[in-house]
């Protein structure tokens, strides 16, 4: 199937998407009548919750698009767009289960063999499995082709030798996938391979890089000599360029960017609603709903396209820079409105909230791929690159 | 877009391909309507009787066709505008050329005389107006919803013609009488309110199809001018430019079409007002990075770049401009409340339904 560029089909949420939707709702309400989590934003990164998202598996939240055989209760995409969106809306604590359930099980799911699907899978369904992406080097920012780390051929499996960074997770992940070169560097994307490391292991040192908040979710994960079995390589060997490339599309379009400040939207109407006469927060308020409109509007459109066989990813990139800029522009619209004096500590939620919204804000257009290079990869689409 | 209105889209397309020329243009502002093209949009029979049988997605195409060719004519306002008001209300127009003037509460007065009315809306700009044979005037008189239809000749206007050189006129009579025999009742989906609303999605789609133009001018513009012996395309900032272009245009082409889908539903309001903002955000950067990447050439009336962008500019005005939505909208988002917000966003509206 093929699709005019720039001209996507309107997306349509039929009633299996909204029954979820009412499921998602139900759940989250008991949740926080419960008292169980502390809405944030940026709650993909930010919040981390075992328990969380432990009960989000119990509740039949995670991993619904993929087989009965794994866990999973073949939904379709949109329907999992619906449950993701309520979850984030709701400022949940997702990020223990993200990564895995985003990104990391579709592509065991698509590459893996039986013994990996059936060992991890059903965990990450059941939101006990944390996983990590080990692609990011010293040297590597968004250029993943050129990472140093190497696996040398060994008895039975690999040895693994390099060291990643930015590994969101790393020292609280079961598994990380490793992308590391294990053919010379004949031309760039051959040659690279993903193994699934289990962790702890031996030979794996991890240091915390703190952010600027002081949180600790970034790492430094050092492989000196891992071994990991033949069994643990994903996908064919030298494939893994191919694996990384087809994660990136479904990586690039969700909610997730577009939606991190959201909770701060919603206070931000709530400040708007003390002053109603107060025409530039009206103005303020209808432009980035007007916004956030047409990119949930993307959004749909493109899991729907993919729904469909097709392969949108200019679409899906478009859809990233435009919405991580929204997301920060949230917090730059609110600021000058109704003007406060931003805390983690506030007791106040439009305090709190912009503090999580501002200090989070650097990563919004750099995780999953500078805008700037998406940029690269729009105008490749156009025929300029 | 179903088979029918591809066939019709590409119908349109070639007739105006054929028919409407850049230097065509430029000179028919003279008179203000391309009258070449006017005629040949009512021999292939989508004026007049043919545009009020059209349905909400079939006047889009052609509206959207009309805005990516520039042409000089009133379609939007006649047609996709007038036509379906009139024919909504039972005025006989045959193929005349339809302005309409949706008059909102607190731009002017309505006074009751007998079966008619009197309006003084002396100041208001009518699109239009000036190659208009009759002008349809949609007001409220209370709680009461009311449309009369007068002779363009019976207004006083002063020309007003816009940016892209559309022939508005400014009203000038201090009162216009409207015929009791002219004057019709009609439900709120035909009020003021209504008609404005179309007309914003009207100038939305047509901006839609003048954006698509503006950024393949811009981006075959970069491929083909070379400098420092290198085309600017092959610059990372221009790069970047059109990337962004594109962005923009993607995200309002999807709005777009989810208004034109919700505009005889429910959500109409909301969708409407989000595609004439968000549409208005896009033409603003697209105008922009458009000129930017030309450079001088762009800034003359020898190359074709500014047959869109005046009509951006002036469009993006015209049914309201988007501050003027964003406080619509968000006075509708803040008075629903906080906690009403994300139910507002996910509900879901019988029109929403779209193959």
């Amino acid at each position: 199937m093929t699709h005019t560029p720039l001209r996507l089909a309107p997306g349509r949420l039929d009633a299996r998407c909204e029954a979820r939707r009412q499921q998602v709702r139900s759940f989250l309400k008991d949740e926080l009548a419960q008292g169980r989590f502390e809405p944030t934003c940026d709650g993909w990164v930010k919040g981390f919750n075992l328990d969380f998202s432990r009960r989000a598996g119990a509740a039949g939240l995670l991993g619904i698009t993929w087989p009965k055989a794994y866990g999973g209760q073949e939904g379709s995409p949109l329907e999992r767009f619906v449950v993701i969106e309520e979850l984030l809306a709701a400022g949940a604590p997702v990020g223990a289960h993200w990564i895995a359930e985003r990104q990391m099980g579709p592509s065991i799911l698509k590459f893996g063999t039986p013994e990996q699907k059936l060992a991890i899978l059903p965990r990450i369904v059941r939101g006990e499995l944390v996983m990590a992406a080990g692609y990011s080097e010293p040297d590597v920012g968004s250029d993943l082709a050129s990472v140093k780390t190497r696996a040398e051929r060994v008895d039975g499996g690999w040895k693994l030798t390099g060291t990643k960074v930015w590994t969101t997770q790393g020292h609280r992940a079961d598994y990380m996938l490793v992308l590391c070169r294990t053919a010379p560097e004949e031309e760039k994307h051959a040659g690279l391979s993903i193994l699934i490391l289990a962790l702890p292991a031996e030979g794996v040192t991890i240091r915390p890089i703190p952010l600027l908040t002081g949180e600790h979710h970034f790492n430094e994960v050092n492989m000196d000599g891992v071994y990991v079995p033949d069994a643990m390589v994903l996908g064919q060997v030298n494939d893994g360029w191919h694996i990384i490339s087809s994660e990136l599309v479904h990586e690039r379009s969700g909610p997730e960017r577009f939606m991190s400040t959201f909770p701060l939207l919603v206070e931000l109407v709530r400040q708007a609603e003390a002053e109603p006469d107060n025409q530039r927060a009206l103005v303020a308020v209808g432009d980035l709903v007007a916004r956030f409109r047409a990119l949930r509007n993307l959004s749909i459109s493109i899991a729907a396209a993919l729904e469909n066989g097709q392969i949108p990813n200019v679409e899906a990139a478009l859809v990233k820079d435009l919405g991580t800029r929204f997301e920060s522009e949230v917090a730059e619209t609110a600021r000058l409105l109704f003007p406060v004096l931003p805390s983690f500590e506030s007791s106040d939620l439009y305090a709190k909230y912009m503090a999580q919204s501002i200090m989070h804000s650097p990563s919004f257009t750099l995780r999953g791929g500078a805008n700037e290079v998406l940029r690269g990869i729009v105008a490749r689409g156009l025929g300029v690159r | 877009m179903n088979h029918t209105l591809t066939m019709l889209a590409d119908a349109v397309q070639r007739m105006l391909a054929d028919t409407v020329s850049h230097r065509g243009t430029i000179a028919a502002e003279q008179a203000g309507i391309d009258r070449a093209a006017w005629d040949q949009l009512t021999e292939l029979g989508v004026v007049g009787e043919g545009a009020a049988a059209m349905s909400l997605a079939e006047l889009a195409v052609v509206v959207e066709a009309v805005g990516a060719a520039a042409a000089l004519v009133p379609y939007a306002d006649s047609e996709a505008l007038g036509r379906w008001l009139a024919h909504a209300v039972g005025f006989d127009t045959g193929t005349k050329v339809l302005a309409v003037a949706p008059i909102t509460s607190g731009q002017g007065q309505v006074r009751r005389t007998g079966g008619g009315a009197q309006l003084s809306i002396k100041g208001m700009a009518i699109a239009w107006a000036g190659v208009a044979d009759q002008v349809l005037l949609s007001f409220r008189d209370g709680d009461q919803c009311l449309v009369g239809l007068v002779d363009a000749g019976a207004i006083e206007l002063a020309p007003s013609p816009s940016m892209a050189g559309e022939p508005h006129g400014i009203v000038r009579s201090a009162l216009i009488e409207v015929d009791a025999a002219q004057l019709r009742e009609v439900g709120p989906a035909h009020g003021p309110q209504a008609v404005l609303q179309r007309g914003a999605l009207c100038r939305s789609i047509q901006m839609l199809g003048a954006m698509t133009r503006a950024n393949a001018l811009t981006l075959q513009y970069a491929r083909d001018r070379k400098q420092f012996r290198r085309p600017l395309s092959d610059f990372q900032v221009i790069q970047s430019y059109l990337a962004a272009m594109a962005g923009e245009l993607c995200a309002a082409a999807g709005i777009v079409q989810v208004a034109i889908d919700a505009a005889e539903g429910e959500g109409a309001f909301e969708a409407i007002a989000a595609a004439k903002i968000r549409v208005g955000q896009a033409a603003r950067q697209i105008t922009q990075m458009g000129h930017q990447v030309h450079g001088a050439i762009g800034f003359t009336q020898e190359y074709p770049l500014n047959l869109w962008t005046r009509r951006l500019w002036s469009w993006r005005e015209e049914y309201g401009n988007e501050a003027q939505w964003a406080a619509e909208l968000g006075a509708q988002v803040v008075a629903q409340g906080a906690d009403a917000l994300w139910p507002g966003l996910t509900q879901q509206t019988e029109a929403a339904s779209h193959e």
